[in-house]
């Protein structure tokens, strides 16, 4: 009855994606820098900063390094121990309700820039901001297999700055927000840590290599892989969420097809090959026994 | 005044005041099932683990008054089986009663591993639309297909797709096993028996973390037969790429939006934290990343007998899924939430997705 399929975990349309390396950039403003790396610092949101409203009756709670205040319509919590911070509407808040800034993804794109921009987030580090539209429907069964669409809706836009330093993007930091047309903040996280000038070098160094002209030599060191994409040099830190100790690394990194599955691979300069997966030892626990 | 009350009376005091409090804060529990060895069958999937007990350590580990979490089943790679997610009175041998769907450990299930080859553009697609799209490209492709955009593969001209099974895949006693719950055995929630299955379900949220877990404008297709009573099924949809399986961060996230709020609602609880995802690759329309490896969205479905109960269990918040009143009533209606991590005005999905 089931049909029998050969199935591995990959993409087929993959073939036409690729990797490019971000250049941030420079404006009169805010030029390139092009010395020494000097120190990269963080950039704390804080609520002060922030369009986010908690609402009415607002309190504060600390919890662990948790502090949050709570409100009527919301949540804001900074966490003390990594400095990231996040904003979450209430399911039940109206404000929830509220169309989106900008007609557009770009206006609202561009509206977050400016946001995060004017609240000192360092312009010079912005390497890119994503969007994205959050879209709901509804539909209806036609004839127990099928669907019509009875209604769909644009609920919002969320905005993504992304961050590079020396044009070495900085993958885990991100200021995220999502902005209603009243100008108030609906949704947000802010995570955009100071990063040690030594793992900068070393992204340099390692970019240096990728793009020499000798690069093959490099290449040559990785693992084999059945397939591979072209890769990039990106600097990782351990995401906000994460429980365990903050760790950066400079690595280049790319999908390989390997035992038919696509994976992407992280390499370190001398072309070892890195872990990387946010592991969470904290939630770990071992399986249990089978019912019979 | 309590002074009057001898102190032997005090303890039974405090049970007063508290436990009203107490009782009313609903139990639920995580049940989680992760593959991360696959024999050289495919590639091993160590963040699947990850992303797994991070969802429910942080569930579990900071209690809220909103819902008590606890540990359900945890069944990872060897100890989790085919039988665990079919269900018995629809397939002979199927034991979900026990394991994915356990009515004794009711709340929210999750399983991370390997999915569908299929992402809808098999092999080389060669019917671009417009055209009439009858004639499926693999002998498993189904019924009449639809036109639609992969973002940034043949210049963005629609071509025709075709809807396939979908399943999640494992490694146990020595083979590997599949389960399509796209085609009938698959029933979760059930708690009466109008979806043809038993009254045994407990999962009220199933996770979905594997490859293509759904194929845009097939998704009632694709699920229409697994809801039997369950709220809300979250997964992945990739449109021109996968689900990032390097990626152990999904899990976390999801649930971080429950730790900072736990009066938030669900579904933006999965949507929204895709856009905080910092793994994946990008996709050649712009964007990217958000856990995938290409192009791709974020989902949640509800399904029910009227519009208002399929739009219902859309808004759920945290302890709205462990009220049984809210149990999924039928699958005439289905109501979604989703995000792409790329502009999805100018790359629309089909509709109805």
């Amino acid at each position: 009855m089931i049909k029998r399929i050969f199935f591995v975990f990959a993409a087929m349309g993959l073939g036409s994606l690729g990797c490019s390396a971000h250049v941030p950039e420079p404006t009169e403003n805010n030029p390139a820098p092009t010395a020494g790396v000097a120190q990269i610092d963080e950039y704390r949101h804080t609520i002060a900063k922030s369009r986010f409203r908690v609402g009415q009756n607002s309190t504060w709670v600390t919890e662990g390094h948790s502090r949050k205040v709570s409100g009527s319509d919301g949540v804001f919590v900074e966490d003390s121990s990594n400095g990231h911070v996040m904003a979450i509407l209430n399911a039940h808040s109206t404000a929830r309700s509220v169309p989106s800034f900008g007609a557009t993804l770009a206006e609202h794109n561009a509206e977050v820039r400016s946001y995060f921009v004017r609240s000192g987030l360092p312009e010079r580090e912005i390497d890119r901001v994503d969007g994205s539209v959050v879209t709901s429907g509804t539909g209806r069964a036609i004839d127990g297999i099928r669907a019509e669409l009875v209604g769909a809706q644009k609920v919002g836009f969320i905005s993504t700055i992304r961050r590079a330093v020396d044009g070495i993007p900085v993958r885990d930091s991100i200021a995220v927000a999502a902005i209603n047309k009243d100008g108030d903040v609906t949704m947000e996280t802010v995570y955009w840590p100071s990063i040690d000038p030594a793992i900068v070098r070393e992204a340099k160094a390692l970019s240096a290599v990728i793009n020499a002209s000798n690069a093959d030599d490099y290449l040559a060191k990785l693992p084999h892989a059945d397939e591979d994409r072209a890769g990039e040099v990106v600097i990782r830190h351990t995401a906000f969420h994460v429980e365990e100790q903050p760790r950066t690394i400079a690595t280049f990194e790319r999908m390989e097809k390997v035992q038919n599955s696509w994976v992407l691979r992280r390499y370190d300069l001398s072309g070892r090959q890195l872990s990387w997966g946010q592991p969470d030892a904290k939630g770990a626990l071992t399986t249990q026994p089978k019912q019979p | 005044m309590i002074n009057r009350i001898s102190r032997r009376m005090l303890p039974a005091v405090g049970l007063l005041l508290v436990a009203p409090r107490a009782s009313a804060t609903p139990v639920g529990y995580v049940t989680t099932e992760a593959v991360t060895q696959y024999n050289g069958s495919s590639g091993d999937l160590p963040n699947c683990d990850t992303t797994v007990n991070s969802f429910r350590s942080k569930l579990v580990n900071n209690p809220s008054s909103v819902v008590q979490w606890q540990t359900g089943h945890v069944f990872q790679n060897l100890s989790a089986y085919q039988s665990d997610f079919y269900d018995p009175e629809r397939l002979a041998g199927g034991a979900d009663q026990y394991n994915f769907d356990d009515p004794n450990f009711p709340g929210i299930s999750y399983f991370c591993g390997h999915g569908t080859f299929d992402n809808g553009a098999w092999g080389s697609p060669t019917q671009f639309c417009p055209t009439t799209c009858n004639n499926p490209y693999a002998w498993w492709e189904r019924g009449t297909g639809i036109c639609r955009i992969f973002p940034g593969l043949y210049n963005n001209q629609p071509f025709c797709t075709y809807d396939a099974p979908r399943e999640i895949f494992g490694w146990a006693q020595g083979a590997q096993w599949e389960v399509y719950y796209s085609d009938g055995p698959v029933a979760w929630g059930e708690r009466s028996s109008w979806a043809g299955a038993g009254t045994n379900g407990g999962a009220k949220l199933v996770v979905l973390e594997n490859s293509n877990a759904l194929l845009p404008g097939f998704i009632y297709t694709e699920l229409h037969q697994a809801f039997a009573g369950v709220h809300m099924i979250a997964a992945t949809m990739p449109t021109n790429g996968d689900w990032g399986p390097g990626s152990g961060q999904r899990g976390s996230l999801f649930a971080q939006w429950y730790v900072d709020n736990p009066s938030s609602s669900v579904a933006d609880a999965w949507v929204y934290s895709a856009a905080q995802n910092t793994d994946g690759i990008s996709c050649p329309v712009g964007g990217g990343y958000q856990g995938i490896n290409g192009c791709g969205c974020t989902i949640t479905v509800s399904m029910g007998a009227t519009r208002e109960s399929a739009d219902r269990n859309r808004d759920d918040t945290w302890p709205n899924l462990m009220d049984s009143s809210r149990d999924g009533d039928g699958t005439t209606w289905y109501s979604w939430l989703y995000t792409c991590n790329y502009d999805s005005n100018t790359y629309p999905l089909p509709f109805p997705i």
